[in-house]
């Protein structure tokens, strides 16, 4: 009469357990089963459509084209050298500010958010690219903030290849390089409106060729 | 063009993009309704089926809504085609004069923003909207629709009910009989 009883036990306090693993995992579950879904924002001819090419299909777009609406792009699962990548349908969404409510539609469903911005007119000082970062900022931030689970956030810099400090760096100045990049004052701002630096991971880089361009996305999703 | 947006963004990627909504050009400033046309268009390219894409003019479809979108010739600082779009709704008339407004109205709109469509590219316009769907019924019909079919299916289910319960079955008929000793 005891075994039954045992048994029950067993297969309760088994059941519970499995139970409580999937309760406290069930976002890493629901990722891994839909893949991550990613936002990819920034203003014009940052290279978002480039990107959001690069990763719904593997390659770069040909032949480029301003992206006047938002526009639908497929997630796949694919490899990156060590890399398992599995990635959600998403949007492509245009730069314009007078897109923000696609760019925090997108960012709203987001489990990695990736600003991008044009790191080679932030080092020579363009002032409009900042104003622009700044208004961007203060949205991206204020949609973050409103999240109960916060996105992972990164600061992608594009164009790098055309700042010759970045094409002539050595492997050993690349520390120095993105000190100079995060001690920007529009980049400090940025860190100050979305959550201080240990919400914020920086990825510096090109996508001017398929290769750079893989190299950069590997550099984001290692830092994941 | 009481009821078309057009759009284009600035070539120079810094200016603001135009706009031109049922006739009017929106200022710079005007971020509400600015924000709204881009929404518009955007809720028909990111949910709507392309029915037609040659030569870089495309038609998007969303219920009884489409963008058109077509290249300008001129191309942007970054060397990209720059394209203009057009929204509007398909409607009940005639596809020939709905596609000859479009393309009218995206050439006066280029024109505007100092910018040209190749007239073969304003012509596969009209091509492509001549191919445009047939606006789907209105949803409000739809719903009548279905209230119509229910209200037929229960007066019909009624009706089989009643029939079923008044016709006479052996034992009542026996002990309604006068006949009856």
């Amino acid at each position: 009469m005891v075994w039954p009883i045992l048994i029950a036990a067993a297969a309760a306090l088994v059941l519970g357990g499995a139970a409580t693993v999937v309760v406290l995992n069930w976002d890493s579950i629901v990722t891994a089963w839909r893949g991550k879904r990613v936002a990819v924002l920034g203003a014009r001819e940052v290279g978002k459509t480039c990107l959001v090419k690069f990763l719904s299909t593997g390659s770069i777009p040909e032949n480029y084209e301003q992206t006047t609406s938002a526009e639908k792009a497929s997630g796949r699962r694919f490899s990156l050298k060590d890399l398992d990548l599995k990635i959600d349908d998403t949007l492509d969404v245009p730069g314009d500010s007078s897109h923000y409510a696609d760019w925090k539609e997108v960012a709203d469903r987001a489990d990695l958010v990736l600003y991008l911005l044009r790191a080679d007119r932030l080092f020579a000082g363009d002032a409009e690219v900042e104003e622009r970062i700044r208004d961007d900022v203060r949205h991206i931030g204020s949609w973050l903030r409103a999240r109960t689970k916060r996105p992972r956030f990164f600061v992608v810099g594009t164009h790098c290849d055309l700042d010759p400090a970045f094409a002539n760096l050595t492997r050993d100045k690349v520390g120095d390089y993105y000190d100079r990049y995060r001690k920007l004052p529009v980049v400090a701002e940025l860190v100050s409106h979305c959550g201080g630096a240990k919400h914020v991971t920086f990825v510096l880089g090109s996508m001017v060729t398929e290769q750079v361009a893989e190299a950069l996305v590997y550099d984001i999703f290692r830092k994941l | 063009m009481p009821d078309l947006v057009f759009k284009a963004q600035a070539l120079d990627n810094r200016s603001p993009d135009h706009y031109r909504v049922r006739g009017e050009d929106l200022a710079p400033g005007d971020a509400t309704r600015r924000q709204k046309a881009a929404s518009l268009l955007s809720s028909v390219t990111k949910a709507g089926g392309r029915v037609f894409d040659q030569d870089g003019v495309r038609l998007t479809v969303h219920g009884d809504r489409f963008v058109v979108s077509v290249p300008s010739a001129e191309r942007d600082v970054a060397g990209r085609v720059a394209p203009i779009l057009c929204h509007g709704k398909l409607g009940a008339g005639r596809r020939a004069e709905l596609g000859a407004r479009v393309a009218e109205g995206l050439d006066a709109f280029a024109q505007h923003v100092g910018r040209s469509i190749d007239p073969a590219k304003a012509e596969l316009v009209r091509r492509a909207m001549a191919t445009a769907p047939g606006a789907p019924p209105a949803r409000r019909f739809g719903r009548l629709l279905w209230l119509g079919a229910l209200a037929v299916a229960l007066v019909l289910a009624l009706s089989s009910l009643w029939s079923w319960r008044s016709e006479p079955t052996p034992s009542s008929a026996s002990s309604s009989d006068p006949n009856r000793p």
